[in-house]
């Protein structure tokens, strides 16, 4: 058996100092109120808005006039580079995904498109917004960026339209969007 | 149009007529001894405690009549399924009544404001199922329907844009926009409160009308499409000049006078395009730059939902504008430009000091500006003139937006 002499010798010096400093009796009363006080932590009050914050996420990233600022990381926040033009809700917050519907919507089949710049590998992507329908207006991660939005007139470039035509006839109500890649725009 | 003393008949909805009938056979079937299953009905479970005389009087109210400062509000939410207007009371902030409407609604004020028409969308099962499209006019004292139209599920459901329905000049019609399945105007006549046709158009959009039965729409290539019509449906079309380039992008919410046919429309850039449109044709004006270009070195531009105004004696636009950069276009501003509608000159600059999304001017000789703020779901009230602010009605819906003013 290999001996370690360090380790040993270390640990006794260690003992035995702690016991020239310490009563048996300290000893025991520190660690009983070590052992109470452990127990008594969770009773104690905390500060969890935290959490709270977490379970009731509001919408992040809103822009403001300073314009649309993408980041490549949270994709339920406004700024996600991918909502560039957006004006309604992401269904990402809504029970789908960046590119799937929630349970028991319908999918547009038509859409509006628009040019959005993805800082992580500094290219630009043509995007074709689709609104899924038939449900009532999700409410979560409502956003407004309107980068490369046009008019009415130009409704192919324009965000303000339920887009829910020639989804089922039961369907043409607007719940949320949800922002699928078509391909590089450059 | 005059409001007539009428009950609703034409085009009652489908689904009323459907309960009528199954409300009168179940009666038949209870034999007339049991009280009606209805919503009317006194429940026979409540004590006499319930129903006791009362010694004051209640009573249902009437708004007072119509006037300048008449302020009605929509509140669509965000593409919710049902909408409110509210009616305020601008001479004093105080909430008037409200009227209901369905998905992304369309209100008209004819007759001098004494009533609205407005034109609604709803769906059988909430946000699904048989869609419904109606337009019903409402007695803006009583604030209760006196006729209910039936029209094509048709409406162009978009955010909320005011010149997408509109009545004629004269009042005797109600024009509205369909986009799905082609491009089309429904017509509507008011004196027969029935639908008339899907007339035709091509890829235009908003309608601007003038006098005998003739209106304008601002199509894709800068021009404006001139259509006649008859009583029938029938229409003439002819495009006038293009006057406005490709690269101006026009807010979606111009200001239009359906009594002047003056037509301010405002570009993202702050480019101020007008015309004066008749039964004769258009006149277009000068367009001229509402920021001088050190103002545009500062960012100044116009942006938000509702960003412009005009008041027709003044001859004062008013513009919703803020230093911003390029592609934010419908956010919030906090000031208001009032510009000289002929020279183009700054006239005074009104610092609002909140978030403002849409603006309205009274066209009374001491005019208001009248300012919603989505956000903090407020209409706030300033004197057009000195810029003071007056007053403020808040706690209104979701996101109140479009101020509709009498003429």
């Amino acid at each position: 058996m290999k001996k370690n002499k360090g380790f040993d010798s270390t640990m006794e010096k260690l003992a035995r100092g702690t016991a020239s400093k310490t009563g048996r009796r300290g000893f025991i009363g520190k660690l009983g109120g070590f052992i109470v006080g452990a127990g008594l932590l969770p009773l104690l009050p905390v500060d969890r808005r935290g959490r709270m914050k977490e379970a009731n996420a509001t919408t992040t990233g809103t822009m403001d006039r300073s314009g649309f600022q993408p980041q490549d990381q949270d994709t339920q926040a406004c700024d996600y580079w991918r909502h560039c033009s957006i004006d309604g809700n992401l269904c990402d917050c809504c029970g789908g995904t960046l590119t799937s519907c929630p349970p028991g919507t319908e999918l547009s089949p038509s859409s509006w498109v628009a040019s959005c710049y993805n800082p992580g590998d500094q290219q630009t992507y043509l995007i074709a917004y689709r609104d899924c329908c038939g449900k009532q207006t999700c409410g979560r991660c409502n956003c407004l960026n309107t980068e490369g939005e046009l008019p009415v007139y130009r409704p192919e470039f324009s965000n303000d339209i339920v887009w829910c035509f020639g989804a089922n006839n039961d369907a043409m109500t607007y719940h949320c969007t949800i922002s699928p890649v078509v391909g590089k725009a450059s | 149009m005059t409001i007539k003393n009428s009950v609703i008949r034409a085009g009652q909805p489908k689904q009323s007529k459907r309960f009528a009938v199954s409300l009168a056979f179940a009666t038949i079937l209870a034999g007339g001894t049991q009280a009606v299953i209805a919503g009317g009905a006194v429940p026979q479970q409540l004590g006499s405690e319930a129903t006791l005389e009362l010694m004051d009087t209640p009573t249902i109210l009437d708004a007072p009549p119509s006037d300048p400062k008449r302020v009605y509000l929509l509140d669509a939410g965000a593409f919710h399924m049902t909408s409110t207007y509210y009616t305020i009371d601008g001479n004093n902030n105080k909430l008037l009544g409200m009227t209901d409407a369905g998905k992304l609604p369309h209100m008209m004020l004819g007759d001098n404001g004494n009533f609205m028409a407005i034109a609604s969308t709803m769906y059988s099962r909430v946000a699904r199922g048989t869609r419904d499209d109606y337009i019903e006019i409402i007695d803006s004292k009583t604030h209760r329907p006196i006729a209910d139209i039936d029209i094509p599920e048709g409406r162009f459901l978009t955010g909320v844009m005011q010149r997408m329905a509109s009545l004629s000049a004269d009042d005797k019609h109600i024009l509205f926009q369909q986009f799905s399945p082609s491009p089309a105007v429904g017509l509507v006549d008011l004196e027969k409160e029935s639908f008339v046709k899907m007339m035709p158009i091509p890829d235009c959009y908003h309608l601007f009308p003038v006098p005998d039965q003739k209106f304008f729409m601002h199509c894709r290539d800068g021009s404006l499409l001139e259509v006649s019509y008859d009583s029938e449906g029938k229409t003439q079309q002819k495009n006038t000049k293009v006057f406005h380039g490709e690269e101006d992008y026009l807010f979606n919410n111009p200001a239009y006078s359906n009594k002047t046919g003056h037509l301010v429309w405002p570009s993202t850039s702050g480019r101020i395009f007008q015309a004066k449109l008749t039964a004769s044709g258009a006149e277009f004006m000068e367009p001229f730059e509402a920021f001088t270009k050190e103002q545009k070195a500062d960012m100044w531009a116009p942006g938000g939902w509702q960003p412009v105004s005009y008041h027709n004696d003044r001859n004062e636009i008013y513009l919703l504008a803020d230093q911003r950069d390029k592609w934010t276009h419908k956010l919030t501003s906090r000031y208001v430009f009032v510009i000289d509608g002929t020279t183009g000159k700054q006239l005074r600059r009104i610092d609002m000091g909140h978030e403002i999304n849409g603006i309205g001017v009274s066209q009374d000789a001491e005019p208001y500006l009248f300012a919603s703020s989505p956000g903090e779901q407020t209409l706030y009230t300033f004197d057009a003139i000195s810029g003071e602010e007056l007053g403020k009605i808040d706690e209104l819906g979701r996101a109140p937006v479009l101020i509709y003013l009498p003429e």
